[in-house]
């Protein structure tokens, strides 16, 4: 088998890739450069989406009641349809937003 | 007044779990499947993979069978690509992720286990908790039978052709996991050998 190794991209490159952006706000201002928006996205995204929870106490938490015998089906609410779309981009986005709509 | 969230804070995730559940019990197309995952993972960002990581494992505790399947089979169609979707943790010796040279971008289980091994620019991951999450990943991979022979290949892979992301204990650590994993041996055993290993040797 031909595993594919771990992909080298911008997220997971090398030490030695140059970050483009200056370190000092002056030569940032000389260069006209901008710190890329995911940059700062990274630095203030919330760690959790909704609940209040920490990334790491998400881990912790249980969503299920331990109680022997209790249902561990998952049941989403009845009123709630599957989107449908013929375009699949719209059909990833769509789908894609169903299923995070109750964390945000 | 408290939010539904507040009172009862599994709520939405067992909800948002349960819309994937229902979007992998009724989808058979693994490629749609895989994009939606992507763009899941895309959406809670860099700093909530463990977010993502919960629904997957929300999943793997259900009794959803066909859910489990068709999860463990995008995810099989994801190693098969190198293209699971991944989070990301500081390089070790980094202390943030504020730049490209100091992320590391890494699959679930590898996520799992360097956040438990290093240094990381999160707080330390509890035994207990490290232990569990990689013991339902496990299970749920298992499901798979070509996400139960690609992921150990894919780990050893990456052990061996990438540089910065792992310690020499994260490494010992995926070491024992890769050699259990191939030889069938259950989710359990492996996560307590994995765990135990490196319990003795000092932190790299």
């Amino acid at each position: 088998l031909q595993v594919p190794a771990m992909k080298i991209s911008p997220d997971s490159g090398p030490v030695s890739t140059p970050d483009p952006w200056p370190r000092d706000a002056e030569s940032a201002e000389l260069v006209g450069a901008r710190r890329p928006v995911e940059t700062d996205a990274i630095r203030t995204s919330p760690i959790d989406c909704c609940t209040g929870q920490s990334a790491e106490a998400l881990l912790l938490h249980k969503v299920w009641s331990d109680t022997p015998g209790t249902s561990r089906r998952l049941e989403t609410a009845p009123t709630v349809p599957l989107p449908r779309n013929e375009d699949r981009a719209s059909a990833v986005q769509a789908l894609t937003d169903f299923i995070f709509e109750p964390l945000s | 007044m408290s939010t539904l969230s507040e009172v009862h804070p599994g709520v939405p995730w067992r909800e948002s779990a349960a819309r994937l559940a229902q979007m992998l019990e009724s989808t058979a197309d693994q490629e749609l499947c895989l994009a939606v995952l992507k763009q899941l993972n895309r959406r809670f960002g860099d700093y909530a993979y463990p977010g993502f990581l919960k629904l997957l494992l929300i999943i793997s505790e259900s009794s959803n069978t066909g859910a489990k399947r068709r999860l463990a089979d995008t995810i099989a169609l994801g190693l098969r690509r190198g293209d699971v979707p991944g989070g990301i943790l500081a390089a070790w010796g980094a202390t943030d992720i504020s730049s490209a040279a100091s992320r590391r971008r890494l699959d679930p289980i590898e996520y799992l286990t360097a956040w438990f091994s290093q240094p990381t620019h999160r707080p330390p991951l509890p035994e207990g908790t490290y232990r569990e999450c990689l013991v339902q990943l496990m299970e749920l991979f298992n499901i798979s039978t070509v996400a139960r022979q690609w992921y150990p290949l894919k780990i050893e892979a990456d052990l061996a052709g990438v540089e910065g992301a792992f310690t020499h204990q994260t490494r010992e650590r995926l070491g024992i996991l890769v050699d259990s994993w191939k030889q069938g041996r259950p989710p359990g055993d492996i996560a307590q050998a994995v765990s135990a290993s490196a319990a003795s040797a000092p932190l790299s």
